[in-house]
């Protein structure tokens, strides 16, 4: 029972926890004979389809009575391209993918299930919120650049590149769940009560439906 | 009146972004169609298209339409005549007004002007507000009434007298215009009641008055609530008229092999309760408020953008943690607000729908403004010289994006939002123009339903007397779960073209597009070409064929039904 008095014991056996259990985890070593990091392609910055879209965005504001100045001063690379960085960016964060859906790859997601469980959604939220009250800077620091690796990965809500954060959300999930047994413990319990669910049923749909 | 002048000058710009080329810049789609049809025969008749009088649900294409709008829409009809400008009018006047309340609301709850000015511009220039209140929307009306409803309950609890009955006023209002807001009233009313029950409790007289006032409004309304024809609507569309494919259910019981294992994890009511979860989360996606809105509606879609602006993401997030760092009580009301306003959308079939959850978008806004606030204070710490340069970076990306909005809004979303039920149905126009000139010669003129609704536009824009079309209107449904089509009147026939057998019925008039009347079929000597209709990217719409003569020995075969 020592043992289980040592804050920070509790944290890491939480922390493993989780991340032992993910789904994304799993998915991952049940494929890692397949070329998983094949798609893993870096945005091409000289990428033709962007070209495109992006002439054709400034022929349509020509044609439709914008000066060529203001066409190019709205639609240009450096707009474009950022747009496709932040896009990325910020698909990381996306719930229907964390929780419900994962990669569009069936090599890197079951599609029933994200690469987290939902019921880890409400212990994030108490977890950052608790980094942020405690100014815990580092952590917030590398919570906020963990999704830069993806954002720069041609595939839009790739799961490889996307490790960091998995890593992150679990450590805040962590951070959380401890939070919330310090004020909340039937609520935490309920939480822990969902999340067997939650594994109980992505192994069922891992073994029996997830295709061999 | 000089502190009146920055709201004032707001509202002026709410006006000109939402009257600007209202009638001409869009097509008219089909359910506009149908409000003005509707407003245009009470207008004349005191009946809706289906003769019945003063009806409190328009049964229109079988989705039973919420009737203020329709009604609001009469004077409007009245002074202006039946055309897209008075379609539109209401929904752009009141959303306008929307902007004054949302300033009002904001200054009751924070009592800080900048922060009540700054929320209205940030409404007025709101791409989710404009994309619902610049369109003939129900939601445009309905959302006039909610806050409306919001700010009396506010004034109400603040010993306002008349407050309640303002609140009951709005309330009902917003339950005469809009299906998903009678899910989101009762639901706000509730967190409104609960959040304010110690001002109810000093002012329970005025709260009870109002409640009686609220009760009496929505009376009338009651019975069409639990009538048939709102059930089907309830049907068509929530998840409560979802049924999973039989395919679906087949492959899982062979799989599972396992009944305990089925109930545990596939039942109906798992699988849809889960399905709720997914789409109430999916309103607080990032991809959905700020890169790419709804990509599979063109009435709700903006090219390359979010329903909210990219700048307004780290402004919400500031405003968020100001106000959750805050010991202001109001900080309740705005995230129940928040909380509450997606669960109409939550239980539709639609993964994601702007116009159901959009009572997010004030709370939203008031996040942003706090957020604004709060960087404005940051930066007021800074030395003058680097608070005037981060201020113009600030000011130069807000204006680029409201440029790039307008940018898109005008020049590029058209294109790809121009077609379709779910669009806005472009080329009815300028076909009913085209038919006019040919409707008197020929005796039947069959029209395909493919883009859904033709019989609405022709009744729209030939201005067709209502007491006329009154004696003719039948609905076709294939299902109660389906929205229908009107048959026709007069010699107009409103179907699904079949050109293997309708080539076939001679000297009749076919109107449909291309992938019905397909070019290899229509042979010289067989059919006459009269002309065709274009989609403003120049792609063709609707080509109008004249049967004159069948293929030979392959027609006798077809109409002999060997």
């Amino acid at each position: 029972m020592a043992l289980f008095k040592n804050k920070k014991i509790i944290f890491g056996i939480i922390f493993l926890l989780i991340i032992v259990t993910s789904p994304w985890l799993w998915i991952l070593i049940r494929n890692a004979s397949s070329d998983l990091f094949k798609s893993v392609k870096p945005i091409s910055f000289n990428s033709e389809a962007i070209k495109d879209e992006m002439n054709t965005y400034r022929g349509k504001m020509v044609y439709g009575g914008i000066p060529n100045f203001a066409s190019r001063v709205i639609v240009n690379k450096v707009s474009f391209y950022s747009l496709e960085i932040v896009t990325r960016y910020l698909e990381t964060f996306d719930p229907q993918y964390l929780f419900f859906t994962g990669d569009i790859s069936i090599t890197k997601s079951t599609r029933t299930e994200g690469p987290l469980y939902l019921s880890l959604l409400p212990l994030i939220v108490v977890g950052i919120y608790t980094c942020l009250i405690k100014r815990d800077k580092l952590i917030l620091f590398l919570f906020l650049t963990s999704p830069i690796p993806a954002s720069f990965v041609q595939m839009h809500y790739e799961t490889l590149s996307r490790i960091p954060i998995f890593i992150m959300l679990s450590y805040f999930a962590a951070i959380g769940l401890i939070e919330l047994f310090k004020r909340k413990k039937w609520l935490a319990v309920l939480i822990i009560f969902i999340f067997v669910f939650e594994l109980s049923r992505f192994t069922h749909d891992f073994f029996i439906h997830y295709p061999q | 009146m000089k502190k009146y002048i920055p709201i004032i000058l707001i509202f002026i710009l709410a006006l000109v972004l939402r009257f600007y080329r209202l009638g001409t810049f869009r097509c008219l789609n089909w359910d506009e169609a149908a409000f003005g049809y509707n407003a245009y025969s009470i207008l004349l008749t005191g009946k809706d298209e289906y003769g019945v009088r003063l009806p409190l649900q328009f049964k229109s294409v079988g989705d039973y339409k919420a009737p203020l709008y329709v009604y609001l829409t009469v004077p409007v009809i009245k002074v202006l005549g039946l055309n897209e400008f008075s379609v539109r009018f209401m929904p752009a006047l009141l959303g306008s007004l929307s902007i004054v309340i949302f300033y009002l609301i904001t200054k009751e709850l924070f009592k800080n002007e900048k922060l009540s000015l700054i929320s209205s511009l940030f409404l007025a220039i709101s791409p989710w507000h404009i994309q619902f209140t610049k369109a003939g929307a129900d939601v445009g009306i309905a959302t006039f009434f909610t806050i409306l409803g919001i700010y009396g309950f506010i004034k109400g609890a603040k010993g306002t007298k008349f407050g309640y009955v303002l609140a009951a006023l709005g309330f009902a209002g917003s339950i005469y215009s809009y299906f998903a807001e009678r899910l989101f009233i009762p639901l706000i009313s509730v967190f409104l009641f609960f959040y304010y029950r110690g001002e109810i409790i000093k002012t329970k007289r005025n709260f009870i008055i109002g409640i009686m006032a609220g009760l009496i409004m929505i009376a009338p309304i009651i019975p069409s609530l639990i009538s048939t024809g709102h059930q089907e609507k309830i049907l068509k569309t929530t998840i409560f008229g979802y049924q999973r494919s039989e395919d679906y259910l087949y492959r899982i019981n062979k799989e599972d092999n396992s009944k305990i294992l089925y109930l545990l994890y596939h039942t109906s009511l798992f699988e849809n309760g889960w399905g709720i979860i997914n789409r109430y989360v999916n309103h607080f996606s990032p991809s959905f408020l700020f890169l790419q809105g709804v990509t599979n509606d063109p009435r709700q879609f903006i090219s390359n953008m979010g329903v909210l602006y990219l700048f307004d993401l780290p402004l919400i997030l500031i405003g968020l943690y100001a106000l959750l760092k805050s010991k202001n009580k109001v900080k309740y009301l705005i995230l129940g607000w928040l909380l509450v306003a997606p669960i109409p959308a939550a239980i539709t079939k639609d993964p994601i729908s702007a116009r159901r959850s959009f009572n997010m978008v004030y709370p939203f806004l008031i996040l942003s403004a706090l957020g604004l606030l709060e960087v404005w204070r940051w930066l007021k710490k800074l030395s003058k010289p680097m608070e005037y340069i981060l201020m113009l970076i600030f000011s130069g990306v807000l204006v680029y994006f409201v440029c790039f909005y307008l940018a898109s809004y005008y020049i590029f979303t058209p294109p790809k939002a121009y077609a379709g039920p779910a669009g806005w149905q472009c080329g009815y126009k300028e076909l009913v123009s085209y038919m006019q000139g040919i409707k008197k010669q020929n005796k039947q003129i069959i029209v395909d339903t493919s883009y859904q609704g033709p019989y609405l536009f022709f009744l729209f824009y030939e201005k067709y007397n209502p007491a006329d079309y009154q004696k003719q209107a039948h609905l076709v449904q294939d299902s109660p779960g389906l929205l229908g089509e009107g048959v026709g009147y007069d010699n107009y026939t409103f179907r699904p073209i079949y050109w293997p057998r309708d080539r076939c019925l001679l000297g009749k008039i076919f109107v449909g597009p291309p992938e019905r009347l397909p070019s290899k079929d229509l042979k010289k000597g067989e059919v006459e070409l009269l002309g065709s209709i274009y989609f403003p990217d120049g792609k063709e719409a609707f080509r109008i064929v004249k049967t004159i003569t069948g293929p030979k020995g392959y027609c006798e075969k077809i109409l002999s039904g060997k």
